[in-house]
């Protein structure tokens, strides 16, 4: 993919992620906006009560994916611009991060998406 | 600052002072190091004229870069306690006179000699991104019938970013090119907007190449340090910005630019007669 | 007619590392750079663990292990750390992906004296950027410190 393009998707990642980690944020911080006391929502009740929303389901997918995506790509930014590296080293460091990137990402979906189901 | 350090300075009168400068052979030396010499200051004395009187009464060897002495060569740019300068266009009394004035070649190149860099690298990723109007329209470039309209708005679009002399100071300050061998650099960058936003060129897509390469613009932050740094006030990091806004419209909205026509000479129109006709041609088809 | 390239000795001079922490009386933004870098490796370095965390929800034994474990002794206070760091990321993130598209800057101009260097008229983006995430922390501090009683 291009660079811009690329470019192009960390901040809209980032844009998004103003919104749906603001949610989370209010969500774990400020429960009483959302409904739940402060105290509970820890709870694995209060946890496996959200799993099972499909407003969570959602946020949370698109959390996971943006919040990925947006640190990776700032820390392949930031790989690229403190060394010398040839074009071969350069692949091989966009291939771990990708799969990195997919394996946390398959990991975490899991988890939400099973707590739904389930 | 200046006005606090000129009443400082007041009280030095007739005091030398101290410059502490970076010496380095690459005949003779391992690695650099420092030379201090003692001045006695004139008025008015930048510190140009300080290394020139070093170089004339103390040590012939010093070797520093110079041409126009009054800021528009660009040759003199190197770092004055810690940031980069045009030495011609620095006065030795912004400084506080009591404390040694530190001068080092710029940052961010590799040092050639004394506080001479090299600017090699400097001058190639400049040829690079192509500074030189591109249009499709080739024999309208190769057989000039008029020239091309550009109206004063269109002008002021890109003519300050027109200034910029090539001295080197914004690489100096870049923290990206504080890293970053490979990147491209404000200078570079700020002259391919200089290109694209003049109403003439339609050159974008051939500069993308460079421009959207893993070391291109997107390496770029936004740290403002490199404008801070420009003694001719191009604004480099403006420009660089206003790219990035050009490369998407480019890219994600798809506009496409139409670059500026030949100016039309209105019909119905003679000459005044006092005014001469062109010479011929010299040069043969 | 091709002219040999000369290859003169020289002694490399980049700033490094260590450019990005200090090499200058260069202004706010370019401090804010590195801020920004450092804030975002401490948020992305968190949201790794935080999924390992988080992943257990699925079992009630398994969840409320793994939360004894985090809500015992510094770990707390290192998440409000990272709280404050993103805090501060997101909101200069928004000032950056503004200015990355030409807003709040100033309109190219002749550099004719008086002008106004672009990075001078966005200022009061960094000003505002610093009193939001001062508000911001201060309450979450409040709730943190107070409220739940760490």
């Amino acid at each position: 993919m291009r660079e811009s393009t690329l470019w192009m998707l960390h901040l809209l990642a980032g844009a998004v992620m103003l919104v749906v980690l603001g949610i989370h944020f209010g969500v774990m911080h400020t429960g009483e906006l959302f409904g739940i006391p402060s105290e509970e929502v820890l709870t694995f009740a209060s946890v496996d009560a959200r799993s099972g929303m499909s407003f969570y389901l959602v946020v949370y997918l698109i959390l996971l994916a943006a919040g990925l995506y947006h640190g990776l790509y700032g820390l392949r930014s930031i790989i690229f611009e403190i060394s010398f590296i040839g074009p071969g080293v350069r692949k091989a460091i966009n291939f771990i991060l990708v799969l990195g990137g997919w394996g946390f990402f398959f990991y975490g979906a899991y988890a939400i998406i099973a707590g739904f189901v389930v | 600052m200046s006005e606090k350090n000129t009443k400082a300075n007041q009280d030095h009168v007739g005091k030398e002072v101290m410059f502490r400068v970076l010496r380095y052979d690459p005949d003779k030396d391992i690695a650099p190091y420092f030379q201090s010499f003692k001045l006695k200051p004139e008025h008015g004395m930048t510190v140009l004229d300080a290394l020139m009187r070093i170089k004339e009464t103390q040590d012939p060897s010093l070797s520093y870069r110079k041409s126009c002495r009054m800021g528009i060569c660009g040759s003199c740019a190197m770092m004055v306690n810690g940031f980069p300068e045009l030495a011609c266009q620095t006065q030795i009394s912004e400084y506080d006179l009591d404390k040694t004035i530190e001068v080092r070649p710029l940052a961010n190149y590799p040092i050639l000699r004394d506080l001479v860099p090299d600017l090699r690298d400097f001058i190639r990723m400049h040829e690079s991104i192509k500074p030189y109007i591109l249009r499709r329209d080739t024999e309208e470039l190769d057989k000039p019938t008029g020239e091309f309209a550009q109206s004063p708005e269109e002008l002021e679009r890109y003519v300050q970013f027109a200034y910029c002399i090539k001295c080197g100071a914004c690489l100096a300050a870049c923290p990206t090119n504080a890293t970053d061998v490979n990147f491209t650099g404000p200078q570079a960058l700020t002259a391919a907007y200089r290109y694209v936003a003049d109403s003439r060129d339609e050159g974008l897509e051939e500069r993308l190449a460079v421009l959207d390469g893993p070391n291109g613009i997107w390496r770029c932050h936004y740290a403002g340090a490199c404008s801070e740094a420009c003694p001719k006030g191009v604004d480099p990091s403006l420009g660089i910005q206003l790219l990035k806004r050009e490369i998407f419209n480019y890219r994600v909205l798809g506009k496409k630019k139409r670059p500026a026509p030949v100016a039309e000479t209105p019909e119905g129109v003679e000459r005044r007669e006092d005014i001469p006709q062109a010479p011929e041609k010299t040069v043969l088809e | 007619m091709k002219f040999p390239e000369l290859k003169p000795k020289t002694y490399p001079n980049n700033l490094g590392l260590p450019g990005w922490a200090y090499a200058g009386r260069y202004g706010f933004e370019r401090y804010m750079y590195t801020l920004q870098r450092i804030t975002g490796l401490g948020v992305l370095l968190y949201l790794l663990m935080h999924l390992l965390v988080t992943g257990q929800k699925l079992d009630q034994t398994r969840w409320e292990w793994v939360m004894e474990l985090v809500t015992k002794g510094p770990l707390p206070i290192g998440e409000f750390l990272v709280f404050v760091a993103a805090v501060f990321h997101a909101l200069n993130g928004i000032r950056l992906l503004l200015t990355h598209f030409g807003f709040l800057m100033a309109r190219p101009a002749r550099p004719i004296y008086p002008f106004t260097v672009a990075a001078l008229k966005q200022r009061w983006a960094v000003y505002l950027v610093f009193v939001v995430a001062a508000v911001i922390v201060g309450y979450g501090a409040y709730e943190f410190f107070l409220i739940v009683q760490h």
